[in-house]
């Protein structure tokens, strides 16, 4: 059985279809992304199976649980952070996730769940003196309360700067770890590809596609770009011949070839430059990211 | 329950350490009891309505009676003794004079003729101005009466000698006038500000939803919030209490148990007020204003910081149609009259009503973001 199982989900507000006849299922115990820009409609869609908003049509199965007839068993076994909750200022950490916990039969101790978010030494500040990451930090542990099966984490890096980005992903990995399913959205290509096992990348209210972040870019981009400079001019079809090379353009001085079989190039690159006497340098090669699968269905860039 | 006294104590907490908080529901309180009990303690402007009785029935008395209608500063109003002593129960009338049977013969026999004042020490400043204005009016045409019948004797002292008697038993000074009035206003703001402001704030910051995905019903969390205020409003009763009796040594009459019912009774009704306020109003900002534009004209309005006696007719109509004038009114009869809550039974049912009203369109109108 799936952790999550999204049928035709379906959310208009007024006449904006926000979410709009979604289906997708998580596996157990996988890292699955939402992967989208802003107003995609990751938000709505996450909070629907949090229980947080009622679909206007469509099931939401949780662990076989419907989220309209079983809310509150639902509630018992996730642990959501939201995407823009502030918590009580004259609070401190520790009082901050004692509290919450008390909203839950099963709970995890206080400070274990600072040391499982790197917040020791912050146990007894008060909320309104923590920075930014601290303070994800935070909503992240109290997502942790109840010790859930399945988390969700809406956007936990936007804003935070790359350094206290990365904390956040260790924090993330692992709940790899502990075995738990993790829903995520983001707005970040690299947070997906680096976190999720599976993507499903959304734009305009529905699910454009599914998979593996690496599954994703060989369907839909799977050409390399490589670039390098020759100390001596050597003509377009010489290259065009290279094994593997879809495509030549110049670039900066150099030479920008596109190919599916980036290793057969390199070493063609190499075979052409000695057969033409001249000498290959400044090599570097780009795999297509998800950025580039994005781009090439919707025609447009995630982060506009 | 677990969950309950937990939330109850971080509020508690969340308070200790908002000092301009603590400042508004404790400090604000002790000093208004305090620059009120030293500045307005001596008032001295009033209408007095006077009831007066002839028991001697002789050109003298009359004479006396002619005079003091004359003042306009008194109102006279005559009637059976008894009748006019009920009047003055009622609060109908400031004072009653009499004047004692055998008034023009003790003067004839050059001894002061005896007068006696009945005043509702209950209304404090009332009473206060009531006889020291009666006493100097006496005095004045005691000074005339003794030019004409006794040039020899001097003092107005020696030809009407007035006794002072109150039909209350209590002896009250004015900040055992405006400690029940401070108590409630005290309720009323920290129920309205207190609870609106916490409960919008938690709305803005994304606390209820952050609530909502839990297992805790939304409902347990605001009535957790509202208990919380409340045990927050008792507390603030308990200490105003307190040093009113410990600094102002206060006089209570009362049976504790009507008090603390009517603290209970009034704070929740006010608390029912708040969180109406939370339910229509969407950011901080609007919460503040519509509790300021509630509170303030009933802090002036509502007759806790003054008797209605002493206004002015309009305003006094207007305190009528403010809650807190009721709990100001019950909370005085029953904390210093010492009365019981059947003779306050209209004030209990205006709030209570006033509440359960409040507390049902809160409900009707609540929005979780």
């Amino acid at each position: 059985m799936p952790a999550i199982q999204v049928t035709d989900l379906t959310k208009k507000y007024e006449d904006l279809k926000a979410v709009d006849e979604v289906s997708f299922h998580v596996e157990d115990r996988e890292i699955f992304g939402i992967l989208g820009p802003n107003g995609a409609g990751k938000t709505t869609t996450l909070e629907m199976i949090e229980t947080l908003r009622q679909p206007d049509s469509g099931e939401i199965l949780v662990e076989g649980l419907d989220v309209r007839k079983d809310a509150k068993k639902i509630k018992e076994i996730i642990g959501v952070q939201l995407q823009t909750t502030v918590f009580f200022d004259n609070l401190s950490v520790h009082e901050t996730i004692d509290l919450f916990g008390s909203f839950y039969s099963r709970r995890i101790s206080p400070d274990e769940l600072l040391e499982r978010v790197g917040l020791q030494e912050k146990r007894d500040s008060m909320l309104n003196e923590l920075s930014g990451g601290q303070h994800k930090r935070v909503s992240i542990a109290l997502a942790l309360v109840n010790d859930p099966r399945i988390v969700f984490l809406d956007e936990p890096t936007t804003g935070l700067d790359p350094q206290v980005r990365r904390n956040i992903w260790e924090i993330v990995e692992s709940l790899r770890d502990a075995e738990k399913t993790v829903i995520i959205t983001s707005h970040y290509i690299e947070e997906a590809e680096h976190l999720c096992d599976r993507v499903a990348i959304m734009d305009l209210g529905k699910i454009i596609t599914i998979g593996s972040p690496a599954e994703l870019i060989d369907r839909y981009s799977p050409e390399s770009n490589i670039s390098f400079t020759l100390s001596r001019e050597v003509s377009h079809d010489v290259l065009a011949k290279i094994p593997g090379v879809t495509e030549v353009r110049d670039s900066n001085g150099g030479y920008l070839l596109t190919t599916v079989t980036p290793q057969e190039t390199l070493v063609g690159i190499f075979t052409a430059a000695y057969e033409n006497d001249a000498v290959a340098d400044d090599v570097s090669m780009r795999r297509a990211t998800l950025e580039d699968v994005f781009l090439k269905i919707t025609g447009k860039r995630i982060r506009a | 329950m677990k969950q309950f006294f937990k939330f109850v104590g971080a509020s508690l907490k969340m308070t200790y350490r908002e000092k301009i908080a603590l400042f508004w529901m404790f400090l604000f309180p002790l000093l208004l009891m305090l620059m009120l009990g030293t500045i307005f303690g001596h008032s001295n402007q009033a209408n007095i309505t006077l009831g007066v009785v002839d028991r001697d029935n002789s050109q003298v008395t009359k004479t006396i009676t002619d005079r003091l209608a004359k003042i306009s500063a008194f109102k006279l109003s005559k009637g059976s003794e008894s009748d006019l002593k009920q009047k003055l129960v009622d609060g109908k009338l400031n004072a009653i004079l009499i004047l004692n049977q055998g008034f023009q013969a003790s003067i004839f026999q050059h001894k002061p003729g005896e007068a006696t004042i009945y005043v509702d020490r209950s209304s404090p400043t009332v009473s206060q101005i009531t006889s020291t204005a009666l006493n100097q009016v006496m005095g004045e045409i005691g000074v005339g009466m003794a030019k004409q019948v006794m040039p020899n004797v001097i003092g107005p002292g020696d030809i009407i000698k007035v006794t002072e008697k109150s039909l209350t038993s209590t002896d009250m000074r004015y900040v055992d006038f405006i400690v029940p009035g401070i108590l409630a206003m005290t309720l009323m703001t920290s129920g309205l500000l207190g609870l609106s402001l916490s409960m919008v704030q938690n709305r803005e910051k994304g606390i209820l939803r952050r609530v909502k995905v839990s297992p805790l019903p939304l409902s347990r969390f605001l009535g957790s919030e509202i208990s919380a205020a409340l045990v927050m409003s008792l507390i603030q009763a308990a200490v105003l209490l307190l040093v009113g009796w410990a600094v102002f040594r206060i006089h209570i009459n009362g049976n504790w148990l009507y008090i603390w019912f009517l603290i209970i009774l009034g704070a929740a009704a006010f608390l029912a007020m708040g969180f109406l306020i939370a339910s229509v109003t969407k950011t901080l900002k609007t919460a503040e204003m519509a509790s300021n534009a509630i509170t303030f004209p009933m802090m002036f309005l509502s007759g806790v910081f003054f008797p209605l006696a002493i206004l002015p007719g309009f305003l006094a109509v207007i305190a009528k149609c403010l809650p807190l004038y009721y709990l100001g009114d019950a909370l005085r009869k029953v904390m210093i009259q010492g009365k019981s809550l059947s003779n306050v039974w209209l004030d209990v049912l205006v709030v209570a009503g006033m509440g359960i009203i409040c507390f049902i369109a809160a409900i009707k109108l609540f929005r979780w973001e």
